[in-house]
């Protein structure tokens, strides 16, 4: 049996990793805002837009990047196909290159995900 | 048989279609600079430099044009879906589009890689003959 769910899910971790750039962006633009406060001709507005950013990007890739590193290792697993391929289309968002790998990977390996889940049932009927 | 190249194909064509508009966006917003530094010269505003609105109007045509040749190329590989030949060019031209369009582009690479046997028979016809 090849092993495309493995390796897409590997590829799809990589990408949810990536997410710490944006992580890390989020909060360059958060103290970005704080370094404007201490500024002479400090607009209010411009500091609160700078914050919004940064909360909104950080949040974004946070939850971007779980999803993709949940969906990488249920892919590594074999289990859960659709978590599987979600994950690996958020690591496309996140990067590009392994995620598209990934999504690729992942959905070529749809029958491991399946001749696994037969394995398991075969095994607890039988 | 399922028809998933055929889904495939449509949404690879699609994206295609999106990359070729990026080009008449390129265009559009070409024509927007030249107006925009004309009626700034005509309503006496602060003129806008022309070799900025050049420039901007230079660097809009080559991602325009970058983006449409991406396109053209989703849409092309888009048709070999459909008739179901060349299934690595049509995985392709489904990246491609997805870099055109993202949401067309990711499903239309699920459905063509889960799609692989879609494209066997033509190959399996031609075996034959090539053995023989």
């Amino acid at each position: 049996m090849p092993n495309y769910a493995r390796t897409g899910g590997i590829l799809t971790i990589i990408s949810g990793a990536f997410s710490i750039f944006g992580v890390a962006m989020g909060g360059f633009y958060i103290l970005m805002a704080e370094f404007m406060k201490g500024q002479a001709n400090y607009q209010p507005v411009v500091g609160l837009f700078f914050t919004i950013m940064g909360v909104v990007f950080g949040l974004f890739s946070i939850m971007v990047g779980a999803l993709a590193i949940i969906g990488g290792v249920f892919a590594v697993k074999r289990k859960h196909w659709a978590v599987a391929i979600a994950g690996a289309i958020a690591g496309a968002v996140l990067f590009f290159p392994c995620g598209i790998a990934g999504t690729i990977l992942v959905s070529l390996g749809r029958a491991e995900f399946s001749a696994l889940e037969g394995l398991q049932q075969s095994q607890t009927t039988g | 048989m399922q028809n998933k190249a055929g889904i495939a194909g449509i949404l690879s064509i699609i994206s295609g279609i999106f990359g070729v508009l990026w080009l008449v966006y390129a265009y559009f917003m070409t024509y927007w600079f030249n107006f925009m530094s004309k009626f700034a010269d005509m309503h006496e505003f602060p003129s806008v430099s022309v070799n900025i609105v050049q420039l901007m109007s230079i660097i809009y045509i080559i991602v325009g044009s970058v983006v449409a040749a991406i396109g053209i190329f989703a849409i092309v590989a888009g048709i070999f879906t459909l008739k179901r030949k060349h299934w690595g060019l049509a995985l392709a031209g489904a990246i491609a589009g997805t870099i055109t369009f993202f949401p067309c582009g990711i499903p239309a690479i699920i459905l063509i890689s889960s799609a692989q046997n879609e494209f066997l028979p033509n190959q399996k016809s031609t075996a034959p003959k090539s053995a023989s």
